[in-house]
């Protein structure tokens, strides 16, 4: 009989605040979570990725037919993150000013002219920038630009903008007339791509049989709140043999044939920080390779550039990631 | 229960584990292999006749044992072999780790602990997830989380056990003689012969016992060569009955074999004696003054009248004695005697080392002779007489030994002519009686002594090896020509074989050796006909219808084209 009997030896006070802090991270989490569960109808898989990247703080580019709930899904989420949101509509004539903001001369009380820098729709906690493929690669870019850096230069001054930051674009993969594609570089900035399916039949019953919009929810949390949790994912460890296999995973996406570039550092990143967010959200104080795994077809389906080969075979980027998972071995 | 501190507990655990992973590992590759394993086991048992030849000696049964031997040796060794292999590839650690988290039904939270408690990384939060590692081996049994594959074997692995058990101890069991043994089992007329050759060689054997007894009476010499007879008779004895061991065995071509060597053996040991006789009779006859070794009118020296020994202790006295008739005679005609009895001792050298040592002391003694030292002459011809005394009791041991070693020879050729006409498919009754050899004399009158008689005598049995001179046999076997006098007309003087009468393998010999010479193709092996072919011309010789000069090489040719010789 081999059986270890624990003598107990307590953990620090500083163990203990962290495992407070990672306690209330995951229950930042598991609300925000059941709160979008309760207005939206199905989606779990897109609900948990839009959840795991808030908490990364990331940003989350949401692919899918019309009508899907891919607007509502934001709306949602603003509410119950309880910050300020906004919603641009990407269109073939908007201007990057439409987006970041932009200085108008202004009459001041003593009567003179004054230059006023008004913020532009950028400037909130949630942004919703909604078919934004639609846009010219102008617009796009300066969207892109303050993803990236979190701020905006408007007239050579940098303006921060407001934490948390969390853009969720939309794309219509359909009606694809005058639309310009996203750059790979530009996608890259996107810590998910999610795609929206059409919902199932017990799914789409009920949604059918939903008389009156749901009530909106009340918030759940606040951006302060939200802003302590991605701090407490940022300090889960991940066991060196874990970080190894995120980075193998991202070295086997160059490997399959027909890949004309796999992802890059960046990738290894984002697997790294949401698989600490699915470790926080599973109540675990480490990553494990399966959080890696879970969330690795969401981070890097975006970021694998196929060739021609590839398409030709039929071949989509979410086979290519399904095969470097499986070709990557475990320590 | 195995109280352990949680900063070691993750690491116990881990070791634990492993270990139990290992010998699950072993155990999960044996159960894994085992049809192959059994299957491996199976072919080594039945390479038993490459691997485990039977040697002379071995009963034929102990190929089955030892088959199954090599096949329970193939399983054990081949699964100490799989448990070890599996045992190798046991796990990492971090695997073991893994395998707890498995276990426990865990996201690696073991194996996470363990890692970071291996890269010694440190902070509030590494301390949480290893205390969380720690809590969750806590209630870890190692025993029960990880049961050991059981290697209680399932009924259709014992079946193919059996079964393949079954083919091995067939296969391996296999043995030429087996199969020999049990396609044309010993018959009785071999079984008779193989009896007689083992009485004839527990005869032989028995004789060279006695003569011990009168060891302490014996000279040096004398013992010397006694014991050299003793041992060649000893040897010629043990040699029929390895003949006779391999006839038992059904073993045909191995008792061939051995009576073959048996003959040869025996041929060396008649003209051994001969050449012994020979020389002792040259050196008696040389060492007699001329008037008593010539006697007038005679065209060659007669017989000597004494021994080479007593010659010698003669000339020895008169060597000593100054009235000797040394002194008359004179030393030319001295010395040629010695000298010629030193070359006929010479010729006898290649067979005893007595006789060059004789040799030796007469040259010595013509030496001295010559200088005209009649002591040192004296002293080497005493010398020369003792080692004359060897030869002579070498001789007598010859004389003593050769009635049972007749018989044995005799009984071998019967064991050969049965063994062969079995291997023809014929049981057959030789004869049995004592033929002509047995009373064969020297037949020139000149030496007549028992020794010289003797490799003559053996000389004509060996001849008559394959064939007897007795009497027709009276069997109850199959109708097999006995070969006696009745049937002494089989080839006739113009040298046509011709197998008259009743012996058909001689006329398939002669058709098939006729068909050859048209170009047609033999219906027998060569090795299946020689025997009545041989039969056939052995008469010839035993009747006297070949011309005595012409019987050497007859009987040289047929002992040449022998099969296997």
């Amino acid at each position: 009989m081999t059986k270890l009997a624990l003598v107990s030896v307590p953990i620090s006070d500083e163990a203990r605040t962290a495992e407070d802090a990672l306690d209330s991270a995951r229950r930042v989490g598991t609300r925000i979570r059941e709160g979008l569960a309760s207005v939206i109808l199905g989606q779990q898989d897109v609900l948990d990725g839009v959840v795991t990247a808030l908490l990364a703080g990331g940003h989350v580019l949401l692919e899918g037919a019309p009508g899907l709930g891919k607007t509502q899904i934001v709306r949602t989420l603003s509410t119950l993150v309880g910050g300020s949101f906004a919603r641009i509509q990407f269109t073939p004539d908007l201007m990057p000013s439409d987006v970041v903001g932009t200085s108008m001369v202004v009459t001041t009380a003593s009567g003179g002219k004054d230059m006023t820098y008004r913020q532009g729709p950028i400037f909130a906690n949630l942004v919703l920038a909604d078919e934004i493929n639609r846009a010219t690669p102008k617009a796009q870019s300066a969207l892109l630009e303050a993803m990236a850096e979190r701020t905006v230069s408007v007239d050579g001054q940098p303006r921060p903008l407001p934490a948390p930051f969390f853009v969720l674009a939309t794309e219509n993969p359909i009606e694809m007339e005058g639309v310009f594609p996203l750059p790979e570089a530009q996608l890259d900035r996107f810590l998910f791509k999610l795609v929206v399916r059409m919902l199932d039949l017990e799914t789409l019953a009920r949604v059918g049989a939903r008389a009156d919009e749901p009530a909106p929810p009340s918030a759940v949390t606040s951006p302060a709140e939200l802003l302590e949790a991605q701090a407490a994912a940022r300090k889960i460890p991940a066991a060196p043999h874990v970080e190894r296999w995120a980075a193998r995973l991202v070295l086997a996406t160059h490997a399959p044939k027909g890949v004309r570039y796999g992802a890059g550092p960046r990738a290894a990143q984002a697997l790294m920080a949401c698989g600490r967010v699915k470790a926080l959200l599973d109540g675990r104080a480490a990553v494990a390779i399966e959080d890696v795994r879970r969330v690795a077809p969401d981070v890097l389906r975006h970021r694998v550039v196929l060739g021609f080969e590839a398409e030709a075979q039929g071949l989509d980027a979410d086979e290519i990631v399904a095969q470097a998972v499986a070709s990557t071995p475990v320590e | 229960m195995q109280p352990v501190e949680t900063e070691n507990s993750i690491d116990v655990a881990v070791a634990l584990t492993r270990s139990r992973l290992a010998r699950a590992a072993g155990r999960a590759l044996l159960t894994r292999r085992a049809g192959w394993l059994v299957a491996g086991a199976a072919v080594l048992g039945a390479s038993r006749p490459l691997l485990w030849p039977l040697g002379d000696e071995a009963p034929l049964w102990s190929g089955i044992v030892r088959a199954l031997g090599l096949m329970a040796a193939g399983l054990v060794v081949g699964a100490l072999g799989l448990i070890l292999a599996g045992r190798r590839r046991r796990p990492s650690q971090l695997g073991a780790a893994r395998a707890i988290d498995g276990a426990l039904g865990l996201d690696e939270v073991v194996a996470s602990g363990h890692a970071f408690g291996t890269t010694g990384r440190a902070g509030p939060v590494v301390e949480l997830a290893r205390s969380r590692a720690a809590s969750a081996i806590a209630t870890l049994d190692v025993e029960r989380s990880f049961p050991l594959p059981s290697l209680r074997p399932t009924r259709p692995l014992m079946w193919r056990v059996a079964v393949l058990a079954v083919l091995a101890a067939t296969i391996g069991a296999y043995d030429p003689v087996l199969t020999e043994a049990l396609v044309s089992p010993p018959t009785s007329t071999e079984s008779r012969a193989t009896s007689r050759l083992e009485e004839a060689a527990r005869a032989v054997e028995t004789r060279t016992e006695s003569p011990r007894r009168q060891e302490k009476r014996a000279s040096a010499a004398t013992r010397s060569a006694r014991d050299r007879g003793a041992t060649d008779s000893k040897n010629l004895a043990k040699t029929a009955r390895d003949a006779a061991r391999a006839a038992r065995r059904g073993d045909r071509s191995g008792a061939l074999a051995r009576l073959d060597a048996l003959r040869r053996a025996g041929e060396d040991r008649a003209g051994r004696s001969g050449r012994l006789d020979d020389a002792l009779r040259r050196i008696a006859e040389a060492l007699q003054p001329a008037s008593a070794s010539r006697s007038a009118g005679q065209a060659r020296p007669a017989p000597a009248r004494t021994s080479a020994s007593q010659e010698l202790r003669r000339l020895a006295k008169q060597m000593q004695s100054p009235s000797s008739q040394a002194e008359r005679e004179s030393a030319e005609r001295m010395l040629s005697r010695l000298s010629k009895a030193a070359d006929a001792a010479r010729r006898g050298s290649r067979d005893s080392a007595a006789s060059e040592r004789a040799a030796e002391a007469l040259r010595r003694a013509a030496e001295a002779l010559s200088r005209g030292d009649g002591e040192a002459a004296a002293r080497a011809l005493d010398e020369a007489a003792s080692r004359a005394e060897e030869l002579e009791e070498a001789r007598r041991q010859a004389e003593r030994d050769a009635e049972r070693i007749m018989a044995m020879l005799d009984a071998s050729g019967a064991l050969e002519r049965a063994i062969q006409m079995a291997m023809l498919g014929r049981e057959g009754e030789d004869g049995s009686g004592q033929g002509a050899g047995m009373q064969m004399g020297d037949g020139e009158g000149e030496g007549g002594s028992p020794s010289a008689a003797l490799g003559r005598a053996i000389a004509a049995r060996l001849a008559a090896m394959g064939v007897t001179s007795g009497a027709p046999g009276t069997g109850d076997g199959g109708h097999v020509p006995d070969r006696g006098r009745s049937r002494r007309r089989g080839l006739e003087p113009q040298g046509l074989l011709h197998a008259r009468s009743q012996v058909r393998e001689g006329q398939r010999a002669v058709l098939a050796i006729q068909g050859l010479g048209r170009g047609g193709e033999p219906t027998r092996a060569f090795r299946e006909v020689f025997p009545a072919y041989d039969a056939v011309a052995e008469e010839g010789i035993q009747d006297e219808s070949i011309p005595a000069a012409r019987r050497a090489v007859v009987q040289r040719y047929f002992q040449g084209i022998r099969p296997g010789h």
